[in-house]
Order: C-alpha cells, then sequence, then structure tokens
C-alpha cells in the first residue's frame, strides 16, 4: 500500500461533508408522523419496533434474543395444548367415557403438563432474562427427559407394535423441537455476558 | 459512542423511548451521510438515504443483535439501500463531482474563516481532492465501496467485511485494486 500513500493521504485529508442541519429532526419528525393520524397510531403501535423478532434460522446459529426464545416457547406451548386436546377428545367413546389403558389415559394429561411447563418457563424467558434463560435451559432438559422416558414406556411393555407408530412420530416430533428449543438456548447462553448479567435481548 | 452506551438507547426505544432514538441518529448521520456521499456523489441522494437507512434501522430495531456493532449493522443497511439505488440509477459519472465541490466549498469556507492561512496551503490538494471525487465516481461499485468503507470510513479490513459480508481476504483484494484503479484513473485523466 506504499506506493498508493499519494492518494490514501488524499483520501484521508478530504473534508467531510456535512449532513443538514435539521436531519435528525427530520428523521425524528418521519418516525413519529405516523402517529399523528389516529387510525395509523394503530399501525404505529403493531409496527413498533419490539424486541420480536423472528428467524429460526438465525436463532439456531445463536442470534435470538430473549423475547424470539420467549416466543419459541409459548408458540411450542399452544402446539402441546393443542395436541392435548386433541388427545382429550380422540380418548372418548361414543359415551364420553375415556377409553384405552392406564398408561395411554394418562397421555393427554402428560402433554397438557407439558404446555403449561412451556408457558411457565417462556414467561419466565420475558420477564426475567437472565434466570429465565437459566432456568429454560434446565427445563428443556427435563422436558426432552419426560419426552424419551415416555416413549420408551410402550416399547418396553408392548415391543415393537405397528399400533405406536403414531405415537412415536409425536415423540420424534417432540424431540426435535426440544432439540431445536435446547440448542438455541444453548448458542445464546454466553458464559461471559452471564457473568456480568447481561443478557442477549 | 461505546457498545453499552448503544444498548442502553436500543433498550430504551424498545422500551417505548422513542425519542432516545434521536441520539443515535446524531452519533451515526455524519457517517453515513458521508458514505452516501461518496458512493453516490449526489447530496440530494445522500439525504435520501442517509435518512432511509435511520428509518429503516429504526423499524428494525427489533432484529439487531446487542452483540454487534450498532453502526456495523447500520453500515450494512445502509450499503443495502445505496446498491439497490445504484442498480435503479445506473452508474453516474461526473454531476456528482459538482454537488462534492459545492458542498465541499461549504467545509471549506467554514474552515477558511478559522484559519486562512491553512486554505491557502491546501489550494492545491483541494483541486486534487475534486479531482479524486471525480474519479472516485467512475470506479466500479464495488471497489469504490471497499476504497470508501476503508480510507473514508477508516474502517478495519475485519469491519469492512463484516458490514459487507464478505470474508477479509476478499475485502483486502477489493481494497486493493480499488485503490490501484485509482490512482491509474486519477493518471489518464491528468493526461
Amino acid at each position: 500500500m506504499e506506493k498508493f500513500k499519494d492518494i490514501t493521504d488524499l483520501i484521508r485529508n478530504t473534508p467531510s461533508v456535512r449532513p443538514p442541519g435539521d436531519f435528525t429532526r427530520r428523521v425524528m419528525g418521519r418516525i413519529a408522523g405516523r402517529e399523528r393520524i389516529r387510525i395509523l397510531s394503530i399501525k404505529e403501535f403493531l409496527t413498533r419496533p419490539r424486541r420480536l423478532g423472528i428467524g429460526p434460522v438465525a436463532a439456531i446459529r445463536g442470534s435470538a434474543s430473549g423475547e424470539e426464545c420467549f416466543f419459541y416457547f409459548i408458540l411450542t406451548g399452544f402446539a402441546h395444548l393443542t395436541l392435548a386436546f386433541v388427545l382429550f377428545l380422540g380418548m372418548k367413546d361414543l359415551y364420553g367415557d375415556v377409553v384405552g389403558l392406564g398408561w395411554l389415559r394418562v397421555q393427554p394429561f402428560i402433554v397438557l403438563f407439558l404446555a403449561g411447563w412451556f408457558f411457565i418457563f417462556g414467561i419466565l424467558l420475558w420477564r426475567r432474562h437472565l434466570a429465565g434463560l437459566k432456568a429454560a435451559r434446565i427445563a428443556i432438559f427435563i422436558y426432552l427427559e419426560i419426552i424419551v422416558i415416555n416413549g420408551a414406556l410402550p416399547l418396553i411393555k408392548f415391543g415393537k407394535q405397528l399400533f405406536l407408530l403414531p405415537f412415536w412420530g409425536l415423540t420424534v416430533s417432540c424431540l426435535i423441537v426440544g432439540g431445536y428449543l435446547a440448542l438455541t438456548l444453548q448458542r445464546n447462553f454466553d458464559r461471559e455476558t452471564m457473568k456480568i448479567g447481561t443478557f442477549k435481548r | 459512542m461505546t457498545p453499552n452506551e448503544e444498548n442502553e438507547i436500543i433498550e430504551r426505544v424498545l422500551n417505548g423511548d422513542r425519542d432516545a432514538y434521536a441520539f443515535l441518529v446524531d452519533a451515526y448521520q455524519s457517517a453515513i451521510f458521508n458514505l452516501v456521499f461518496r458512493m453516490t456523489g449526489s447530496y440530494q441522494d445522500a439525504d435520501d438515504l442517509a435518512q432511509e437507512t435511520f428509518f429503516r434501522a429504526y423499524r428494525n430495531l427489533g432484529q439487531f443483535c446487542p452483540g454487534k456493532r450498532f453502526f456495523t449493522w447500520l453500515y450494512t443497511i445502509a450499503l443495502n439501500l445505496i446498491r439497490n439505488h445504484l442498480k435503479k440509477q445506473g452508474r453516474r459519472m461526473f454531476r456528482e463531482s459538482q454537488d462534492f465541490i459545492k458542498h465541499r466549498d461549504g467545509v471549506v469556507s467554514e474552515t477558511a474563516r478559522r484559519d486562512p492561512e491553512r486554505i491557502e496551503r491546501n489550494g492545491i490538494q483541494t483541486q486534487k481532492i475534486d479531482h479524486l471525487q471525480i474519479c472516485l465516481q467512475k470506479l466500479p461499485a464495488d471497489l469504490r465501496e471497499a476504497v470508501i468503507l476503508r480510507f473514508y470510513q477508516d474502517l478495519s479490513f475485519v469491519e469492512i467485511a463484516a458490514v459487507s459480508d464478505a470474508s477479509v481476504s476478499a475485502v483486502k483484494m477489493r481494497v486493493y485494486r480499488g485503490i490501484e484503479k485509482l490512482k491509474q484513473l486519477m493518471g489518464e485523466d491528468k493526461m
């Protein structure tokens, strides 16, 4: 670069151009401008920057915010809640009695419990970033354990039976979701950051 | 502005204190404005695109990852806008230089009031700077971008790589080729 020193020096000596004096005011005016009309204020409220930016692929690479993790937890909670209702309804016969084996009967309750599990830790992630992240990591670990044990029980009792295929399908799905959440949380868990108490938003 | 201060302000904005965003605009308006101005060569375009950069940054502030520097993110937004703008406009050659001279004169006259001797000393330098600006506009956009970020904006190679989503070696190559081409253009124009 030495042979270009004359040019690089010239560039560095170039005076910078000043933006117009009212630049900041105009930018802020543009941002605030939409609030002036009442109907647009709703749009402003809805489009106001929030921490909740969704990027599932980026999240797994480690750029998820605490609020994004909260969103994934709540979403997973709702998925479990829906599944619990489907199981509740699906296990009732024409007279409204719950049918099936003992182990099968508890499945909707397990799923319902897990839905609540996700809601609680999701809210904790949102409201108490640092403590939430630490707790959520443990919560996900416990969740995965529950799923593995619950999936292994019928295997021990019934062996490889074809009628259990949908059940194992659900088990695998839960493991994938749990694995994704665990990985997302782990990638965002920076020990150094945790020490100084500033959680990635 | 330190990264901690930036994060604090962003936190405030995200918590609903919209006016706090003005601190970020104040801190980075000059850098972004100059970047756009050097890239487009037009004061009006610089004004529009710099405004748009800050506006988009505000709208997408929720997606900003605080582990990164705010200015890097802001530069990325600005560069994307500039690239799109240049694609739409096509390459502009000489008219920009008039804009530069006009606004450079504003800066020079301000300096002249404070230090008249310095301006006299730098009279020849000023002509060279005008010539440089004209040649800069003749560079291909990617090389111009690399040269501007490295020498006008004083960014490190690593920072340029982060801003322009390229490898450090690619950035080094672009900067070298850009400055080489610039020297060549300046020599040609003298003849």
